[in-house]
């Protein structure tokens, strides 16, 4: 069974891209993001990509790996080092011992020294189950795993090894005295996971559905995908939270803007109000450009503008100088003499028209003067003088005026802002200060208007500043409001432009990602259906007559591995309805197809008590099913119970059966194991040469031997005529129970019937010859024995009959 | 009070074997269990009154009861069975260890000796 590799994958993609619509920059984004992380961020960054290989996978450990032996020194149940040598080929070894003899003490020695992990050490809650694993008797712990890699001349070496003061997470771990690399390892193992300890084999399916979800995974070459799947989702993670976020804040800022008594805080809000806010209007805002009225009045109010000092003092000085030349010339006398003046004029006007008439000549007022020649020329020049005085005060009057003139110039009307300011501000004050001195240009007398105009000057330059400086302060307590809301309103900016400008990248990225994903599950369910199909077939062979069936073998969407179970037919997707032997099967046929992958380093499989609790026909389809795994690869499998190498010798599947004891101060020994018959036969022959024994002793033994090697070669034959023919177990061994001697185990044996037990040796005699009831007598209980070698031999040669 | 020489000779013989531990190999283990379990097989026989019969061991076993105490009965059949099926007479089991082998012959001794008073008191019984 084969899956696809990962360096297709672009290849793969890219083929299936062309079949699918998608928006170019989708497509791009999908390759890129197969490429790697680097190459995704570039697509994103809108940087063309070039053609370029896909990350490089790192170094594997290596090609065709099989365990050559595995040793063992003062680590659980065994103490001095122990030796379990294994064929480094294809080909099934079964190692059996009893309970506490050190054979999953191999097991777990042989993944401690390769993983570093046991679930049993490992994984242990409490104190007493991680104190345990030192050997009692022997303070000197090492493990060692030594494989045989194809292409590889020399003998690999891993060796793991604790100072008598070491945790187990502690120790010093090598490879041919090197450092170990367990990165190197680490991805293979747990893809491909060559070990399956008995305390994993029940949780295959329970425990950690996760953990064989992506070992599936990663096994169908599904990992990259998966991981660009996981890019792309960050990166539409990451770009959605953006494009989110301005519409999140927007609420929160709009808020917080109308809670504000702020104009600029009102404005902002009601932009903000808006579906798609106007953004350089936001920005205009918060930048500070001005728009509105509210703080611009107050701005205005600190600009209103006074007539300058310097203005205002030169009108002054012109008023005074013009008042101070009219108050000099306006004298009381000077009315009298311009009036004068004007008599003057009238009455030199009356002598020069009247001279010729002598009447003329008496002064018109006094009636008593005379006008003649010499008062003309009095009253000439007197009227010249009087004129000149007179004109004078005109002019003085004239640029008084002009003074005055000036002076009401400079009462400017009130502004208006004053006036609309009013909500905002108490400018009364102000107000009245000014209305007085724009009164001003009312005031007709100058000698009025020069005593209150620049006294009301000063009321209003004092009023307006105290104006100002309030205005001033209140500028200032709103910009310490409005500033840090100004901040949030262009944070608030930004974020818009960024999520407007990624928004359009999101939708791109999510298109690719839902794109990417669909074609995960596509390829998933692709790839998956040679394995469901191994476990299926797996299944078959180990169910035997259990009446669930596994359906299909999926991936699910929830990051676990789903099975369609049915018993009797029903689909149940419930797992708990199969018993803990069912359960055991079930796991061991997900178990086996993934560790058989031939992209797997790993050509063993260690299998630490598959036996557990499975019933004698499960038994019979297991020893099939690891026979047909060792057909290609090196199966090791640790178990208690000897009806696994039964059934294997009964089905005559090949296999190696090494059998583990445990002598005094754990003493591990390792050796050998025959069928029962041999063995049965090789006890008598050492019997038979035991010079320890006593001679009466020592016959009886080896004709108990003897007998024992008969009742086995009936056994076997019984076994596979009966099971053969399709009897249920369980029948089988009630009618082995029910033979109690050896005559009538060898009569089930030969005549397959029981009932006639004396029908056996006349039979006997028949078919094989006398020799055969001659062994028969010779070794009952009590019997003659005779000659030991005979017996021997003939035993031999008669369990070989019944066998054949 | 002696155990009757058979049963004697088999427990001695697997006193001497386990003496030398060093060379109780899997072979000599059998040896001590097969040992062991015909001196139990012979002192049941003769509680039971029936040596050099035919009769299976089984059979023996189910009637002991009747001969002697029930809980020496009861020790004498869990024995048996436990003895049997070290010298895998069953196809799936597996070789003793040391330490179970000299549990076993403590306990032969005393089954063989517990089957043995009840025969003594019945005829201390007839003589007075």
């Amino acid at each position: 069974m084969t899956v696809a590799g990962e360096a297709g994958l672009l290849e793969l993609m890219a083929g299936r891209l062309a079949k699918d619509e998608l928006t170019p920059r989708a497509a791009e984004l999908v390759l890129a993001a197969c490429r790697g992380d680097e190459a995704l961020e570039r697509a994103l960054a809108g940087v063309p990509t070039h053609d370029e290989a896909p990350r490089e996978r790192t170094d594997g450990p290596g090609q065709g790996i099989f365990v050559s032996e595995i040793r063992v020194q003062g680590f659980r149940g065994i103490g001095p080092q122990a030796r379990l040598p294994l064929a480094p080929g294809p080909g099934l070894t079964v190692v059996t011992g009893r309970n506490g003899s050190g054979k999953s003490s191999f097991a777990e020695a042989a993944e401690l020294a390769m993983t570093g992990y046991n679930a049993r050490w490992t994984r242990a809650r409490h104190d007493v189950w991680r104190q345990g694993w030192r050997n009692l008797h022997q303070a000197d712990t090492a493990v060692e795993l030594e494989l045989v890699q194809a292409a590889a001349p020399d003998r690999t070496t891993i060796r793991r090894q604790w100072a008598p003061e070491d945790d187990l997470a502690q120790g010093e771990w090598t490879q041919d005295n090197e450092p170990f690399d367990d990165r190197r390892w680490h991805e293979a193992l747990e893809t491909y996971r060559p070990f399956l300890p008995y305390s994993e084999l029940g949780t295959v399916l329970d425990a950690q559905p996760e953990d064989l979800y992506e070992a599936m995974h990663r096994l169908l070459g599904l990992e990259a995908i998966t991981e660009a799947q996981q890019a792309l989702a960050e990166h539409r993670k990451r770009l959605a939270e953006i494009v989110a976020r301005p519409h999140d804040r927007r609420e929160r800022v709009r808020a917080e803007l109308l809670a504000s008594q702020d104009e600029r805080a009102h404005r902002a809000a009601a932009l903000l109000g808006s579906d798609s806010p106007d953004l350089d209007a936001i920005a205009d805002l918060a930048l500070g450009a001005e728009v509105g009225t509210g703080t611009s009045l107050l701005h205005q109010i600190v600009d209103v503008a006074l007539p300058p000092d310097e203005e205002v003092d030169r009108v002054r000085e012109t008023f005074d100088l013009a008042l101070g030349a009219v108050s000099a010339v306006a004298t009381a006398n000077a009315q009298d003499s311009l009036r004068t003046s004007e008599i003057l004029r009238l009455a030199i006007q009356l002598q020069e028209s009247s001279r010729d008439s002598p009447r003329a000549q008496t002064c018109p007022v006094c009636d008593l003067g005379r006008l003649d020649g010499l008062w003309l020329a009095k009253a000439r020049d007197r009227a010249e003088h009087l004129a000149k005085a007179a004109a004078e005060l005109h002019e003085a009057a004239d640029r008084l005026d002009v003074a005055v003139a000036a002076t009401r110039a400079v009462c400017v009307p009130v502004p208006e802002v004053l006036t609309e300011a009013q909500d905002v501000l108490d400018t009364t004050a102000a107000l009245q200060a000014w209305q007085a001195w724009e009164a001003c240009a009312s005031i007709d007398d100058p000698v009025r208007l020069r005593q209150e105009v620049f006294d009301r000057y000063a009321d209003l330059i004092q009023a307006v500043d105290q104006l100002k400086s309030v205005a001033r302060e209140q500028i200032d307590r709103r910009d310490l409001v409005w500033r840090p809301m100004a901040i949030a309103l262009f944070e608030w900016h930004s974020q818009a432009q960024q999520a407007l400008a990624d928004a359009e990248v999101l939708a791109d990225v999510t298109e690719a990602e839902n794109w990417i994903r669909k074609t995960a599950a596509t390829l998933r369910s692709e790839r998956i259906a040679p394995f469901a199909k191994e476990s299926q077939r797996i299944w078959q062979r180990l169910r035997q007559q259990s009446n669930v069936d596994l359906g299909a073998v999926r991936l699910g969407g929830a990051r676990n591995v789903e099975l369609d179970v049915s018993v009797d037919g029903v689909t149940n997707s419930a797992l708990a309805v199969m018993s803990q032997g069912e359960l055991h099967s079930l796991g061991l046929a997900l178990f086996l197809p993934r560790a058989m992958v031939d992209e797997s380093p790993f050509r063993f499989v260690v299998i630490d008590d598959p036996v557990q609790a499975m019933d004698p026909s499960k038994v019979d389809g297991l020893a099939q099913v690891l026979a047909d795994v060792g057909l290609t690869r090196q199966v090791v499998v640790f178990t208690h119970d000897e009806r696994l190498v039964e059934a294997l010798r009964r089905l005559r599947l090949p296999a190696t059966v090494w059998e583990v004891c445990r002598g005094e101060e754990s003493a591990v020994q390792v050796r050998m194991s025959d069928d029962p018959v041999g063995r049965c036969l090789a006890d008598a022959r050492a019997m038979r040469v035991d010079e320890d024994l006593p001679d009466a002793l020592r016959s009886e033994l080896v004709a108990s031997c003897c007998r024992a090697a008969l009742e086995a070669a009936a056994h076997a034959r019984f076994r596979r005529e009966r099971l053969g023919r399709g009897v249920p177990h369980a029948e089988v061994e009630r009618e082995l129970e029910c033979a109690l001697t050896t005559r009538h185990k060898l009569a089930l044996a030969v005549l397959d019937d029981l009932t006639e037990p004396t029908k056996l040796l006349p039979h006997l005699e028949n078919t094989v010859g006398s020799w055969a009831v001659d062994l028969l007598l010779a070794c009952r209980v009590g019997g003659e024995s005779g000659d030991l070698d005979v017996l021997i031999r003939d035993t031999e040669l008669l369990a070989g009959w019944v066998q054949r | 009070m002696t155990l009757p020489s058979d049963v004697q000779d088999r427990l001695t013989c697997v006193a001497n074997l386990l003496a030398r531990p060093d060379q109780l190999d899997g072979v000599r283990i059998r040896c001590c269990a097969e040992l062991l379990r015909t001196a139990v097989e012979r002192s049941v026989a003769r509680a039971c009154g029936a040596e050099n019969t035919d009769q299976p061991v089984h059979a023996l076993l189910i009637s002991l009861p009747s001969h002697v105490d029930t809980d020496v009965a009861h020790d004498a059949s869990q024995l048996w069975h436990a003895l049997s099926r070290a010298i895998r007479h069953h196809g799936y089991e597996l070789t003793p260890t040391v330490a179970e082998l000299t549990g076993w012959h403590a306990d032969t001794a005393a089954v063989a000796a517990a089957l043995r008073p009840s025969l003594t008191l019945s005829g201390n019984i007839e003589l007075t």
